[in-house]
């Protein structure tokens, strides 16, 4: 019972809703315009470094490290965009997870160190986020499924933003701009000969959905109230994907049910390989303290795999659309 | 579109050293204000280091452009088979073989792998016509899995070699090199040209670059489109596995050596010019020096860094890479 | 039309588009080497020659879809060498495929209605506000339907475009050129893979959209289509222009006979496709 009490308070918390947010705009990429982002976790730096510098290097009031957040995931994204969204499908792949990396990388670094808070990142940059918390000091929820005041703060501002991205999305599917970007997912030669300009709307869902992953970075530093290089690395994005593939490719809501459908599994996941490692029938060395980490990894990578195996389209996906489809 | 646009590679080596000083003049404009710590006598080291470097990462490179130019699939899993050779052969020289031989037992399971992944992913794959958005997710997906099945196996910490741990270097006009330092080049280089060679002087080679110019006709003048395919499979991950024992030899073995290198592999085979197998080898060289040439400039940490940032700066002006055709990026 | 020249790149009385010196080269390969043509307005013109003699490639060229190693291309006076497709397309330069193209995961009418022009919709800051873009996208429907209806898909509207024939889709890929309302209509062999029935469909369009005068370049090897529709035939081969002029002309012509047969393809008067001989 615990176990799922525990699975449910991941799959609400402010963990799920940011994954959530960083996956309505992967699906904007992915399902909708067709541009494979394997780099979202650079985003979600960007807007995570974006308030903790913003507040703890420079000492800007919270809102103005907001504005630089956004600033700088706009310029991330053009960065990004323009030179690969004229080219094959697998080099804005190949660049966003390099770039991804780069900027860890680079965030990492002595040189940076200033900046940046180096290997240990920077903390407590949020404090007025929390002082803005209107609920009463407290505890929240059900049986043993509660929340503090603070955590239900950052988890209903994580997920208003992520409803408001995927209403974003979902009127913007139901418009000529969506159905531009779903013909540029189908065949963008077609697009060009009805004199659209491809570039353009690819760019802008770039800088769209980026902006959603830089808003999701934003909301982890928040929540943790700190930040570290290290908690952006590839496999960040790869959840997101998880997410957005559970829920189902090219529907507006699908990433949020998807994120919340993923914590869930993960949490469950991880109680039954701890509960194995405590049985003890299984040799220690497979449960080290590196190894307990490693399993929800395993779990996720063959799972993406199984997923694009068999059902491309999502568990919610419609499936008449993929048959028909050549991708 | 066809992609036959194929203008002769003109000013192939302007570019390649164009680029070179450029990234070094930048190097020398960012360090400028740094203490006098002599650049200049410097370079010679970082020299040989970047094409040590450049050597490893071009086993990894070719393997991988090869792969692309049959399937033209991008294997996002191509770490792991770097590490996965880095791993056996660790395992089996821990057992007390002798490094050479447990090497090359790390070949021929790399090289099993990669056929057991071709036959029983790929192949179906294909035969199913799953579509490149796909078949890329799941190579990634794959990858995921199976770099942390090496964390769960082989444990988070990193292991050296024991043979050649410690060495007394030879120094050469400002150059100190280890005996192992030298037979990392040489292995390299020996496993390079073997593979160039094997390419192009031999009926399996031309059957590849056949299927890599046009499967279609390949395959309707007679050769097998899906032999090539696995040969070119356990090739490229046999040469992965070599990359993965040489980089495991010039630092240490860990789970995640291959995923970190993976960057720069991607970037050595776009530098070339994506399929092009000697292309591979001219990015893996460029991409090497960047790499260690930055060090003369910058931390040691952002050796990685700069590889990438190089990568950028190519896809802004030569997409094709340098070696590469202009249509063969665009899409369609 | 009485008074134009019938010889290999003559002047033209009004040409929409003038094509100069446009050359491109695969390897040490010319497959193009246009010295001069010009394509009249009005007129529905047909770009003939055997397999390999560089039409499509011409067309990609034309179109913006591949890129000349030399030459100017002039379209309605203006020069657009250096325009990309979709700013060509917008100038009125519609083109159609080879192998018929559509988003086969959108219905036959959204593909129609992408490709009406100037929609407010399509813009980022307007599109989450249907308001501002609710009526141009009924006036566009509309308008969609009634195109899709000349070409008998009007109870197809709903259907998935990767679920219609490989006829049905000529016929799509036609009124998507049309929701354009192109000033020039290129059209990369529209009878290909199209049965007899349709053929008829797509002649019969085609007459009509001459008669009210729109200018057509179509690239066919149906020579029954190519005589029956066509107020001009350009022919070339390897590349190069060798012949153009009225339809009776260019078929008695003795350079065009002999690239025929040079290339082993038959007499451009014979029907030489298998579904055109039933």
């Amino acid at each position: 019972m615990d176990v799922l009490i525990d699975a449910l308070r991941t799959a609400l918390g402010p963990q799920a809703a940011l994954y959530a947010l960083a996956a309505v705009g992967l699906n904007l990429h992915y399902g909708y315009t067709g541009m494979l982002n394997f780099g979202q976790v650079g985003f979600m730096l960007v807007g995570a470094y974006g308030i903790a510098i913003g507040v703890s290097t420079f000492g800007w009031p919270l809102w103005a490290a907001l504005i630089l957040t956004i600033v700088a995931a706009v310029g991330y994204a053009l960065l990004l965009g323009l030179p690969t969204v004229r080219l094959r499908a697998d080099y804005l792949a190949i660049t966003t997870l390099a770039a991804g990396e780069a900027m860890r990388l680079l965030f990492r670094s002595h040189s940076t160190e200033e900046v940046t808070g180096g290997v240990f990142g920077l903390t407590r940059f949020a404090n007025e986020f929390y002082e803005l918390n209107p609920i009463p000091r407290g505890r929240y929820g059900f049986g043993n499924l509660v929340f503090s005041h603070q955590t239900l703060w950052v988890m209903i501002v994580g997920w208003v933003l992520a409803v408001a991205a995927a209403l974003l999305v979902w009127r913007l599917a139901k418009s000529p701009w969506g159905r531009v970007a779903l013909s540029i997912r189908e065949d963008e030669e077609v697009v060009r000969s009805a004199g659209k300009s491809v570039v353009s709307i690819k760019i802008q869902s770039l800088v769209l959905g980026g902006v959603m992953g830089a808003g999701a970075g934003a909301v982890l530093a928040i929540s943790q109230q700190a930040v570290a290089p290290d908690a952006f690395i590839p496999e960040v994005t790869f959840f997101a994907y998880a997410a957005v593939i559970l829920g189902g490719v090219g529907r507006a809501w699908g990433p949020l049910v998807g994120a919340v459908m993923f914590w869930f599994l993960i949490s469950v996941f991880d109680s039954g390989i701890r509960a194995l490692a405590d049985t003890g029938a299984m040799p220690d060395q497979l449960f080290s303290a590196d190894a307990l980490g490693a399993y929800r990894f395993v779990l996720v990578g063959f799972g993406l795999m199984a997923l694009m195996i068999f059902r491309p389209q999502g568990i919610f996906g419609d499936r008449n659309e993929m048959v028909l489809g050549d991708h | 579109m066809p992609d036959l646009r194929n203008r002769p590679g003109l000013g192939v080596a302007p570019l390649v050293l164009g680029g070179t000083t450029a990234l070094l003049m930048l190097g020398w404009a960012v360090g400028a204000n740094a203490p006098e710590t002599s650049v200049l006598s410097e370079f010679p080291q970082a020299l040989v280091d970047g094409i040590k470097f450049g050597l490893i990462v071009a086993t990894g490179a070719i393997g991988l452009s090869l792969i692309f130019g049959t399937t033209k699939m991008i294997n996002f899993a191509h770490g792991e088979l770097i590490t996965l050779g880095a791993i056996v052969a660790w395992y089996f020289q821990s057992i007390g073989l002798p490094l050479w031989l447990a090497a090359l037992v790390a070949v021929v399971a790399g090289a099993g792998f990669g056929g057991a992944l071709e036959l029983g992913l790929w192949r179906p794959l294909r035969k199913r016509r799953t579509g490149l958005f796909q078949l890329l997710i799941i190579s990634l997906g794959l990858s995921l899995a199976v770099r942390h099945i090496y964390l769960i196996v082989f444990g988070g910490a990193s292991k050296a070699y024991s043979a050649f741990r410690v060495q007394d270097s030879w120094n050469f006009w400002g150059v100190s090199m280890t005996p192992r330092d030298l037979g990392i080049m040489v292995t390299a280089v020996l496993v390079v040209s073997g593979t160039a060679w094997m390419i192009h002087s031999t009926p399996i080679g031309q059957a590849m670059r056949a299927v890599a110019d046009n499967r279609d006709l390949a395959e309707a003048s007679g050769i097998s489109v899906k032999r090539v395919i696995l040969v070119v499979w356990m090739m490229g991950s046999g040469l992965a596995a070599v990359g993965g024992v040489l980089l495991g030899l010039d630092g240490s073995v860990s789970w995640d050596m291959g995923f970190a290198i993976l960057m720069v592999v991607f970037a050595a085979v776009i530098l070339g010019g994506l399929g092009k197998s000697n292309g591979a080898l001219v990015g893996a060289l460029a991409i090497g020096l960047v790499s260690q040439l930055s060090t003369l400039f910058s931390p040691p940490e952002l050796r990685i860094f700069w590889a990438l940032l190089a990568l950028m700066v190519v896809l802004l002006v030569r997409p094709q890479g340098i070696l590469g055709s202009r249509n063969a990026t665009r899409i369609g | 039309m009485t008074t134009l020249e019938e010889t290999p790149g003559s002047s033209k009385a009004d040409p929409v588009l003038v094509a100069h010196d446009v050359q491109r080269w695969f390897g040490g390969l010319q497959s193009v080497g246009v010295d001069h043509l010009e394509i009249e307005t009005g007129l529905v013109t047909s770009l003939i020659g055997p397999n390999g003699a560089g039409k499509t490639t011409l067309f990609n060229l034309l179109s913006g879809f591949d890129i000349p190693n030399s030459g100017s291309v002039v379209f309605g006076g203006s020069d657009i060498s250096r325009a990309k497709p979709h700013q060509r397309a917008r100038a009125g330069m519609v083109r159609t495929f080879q192998l018929t193209r559509s988003m086969t995961r959108l219905t036959v009418l959204e593909n129609a209605k992408l490709a009406a022009q100037h929609q407010v919709g399509e813009r980022l800051w307007c599109a989450p506000i249907s308001a501002l873009w609710k009526r141009q996208e009924r006036e566009i429907e509309e308008r969609a339907r009634a195109v899709l209806a000349t070409f008998g898909l009007g109870r197809m509207v709903d259907e998935y475009a990767g679920t219609l024939s490989g006829g049905q889709r000529r016929l799509l890929e036609l009124a998507r050129a049309l929701m354009l309302e192109p000033r020039l209509l290129m059209l990369d062999e529209p009878m290909g893979g199209v049965n007899p029935a349709l053929r008829e469909t797509i002649m019969d369009q085609l007459r009509s959209l001459a008669a009210q005068g729109t200018t057509v370049l179509i690239v066919e090897h149906d020579m029954d289509m190519v005589m029956g529709v066509s107020d001009w035939v350009v022919c070339m081969a390897q590349g190069k222009v060798i012949a153009e002029g009225r339809p009776a002309t260019v078929a008695n012509d003795g350079a065009v006979v002999e690239a025929y047969l040079g290339s082993g393809y038959g007499d451009p008067l014979e029907p030489s496709d298998v579904e055109g001989a039933q």
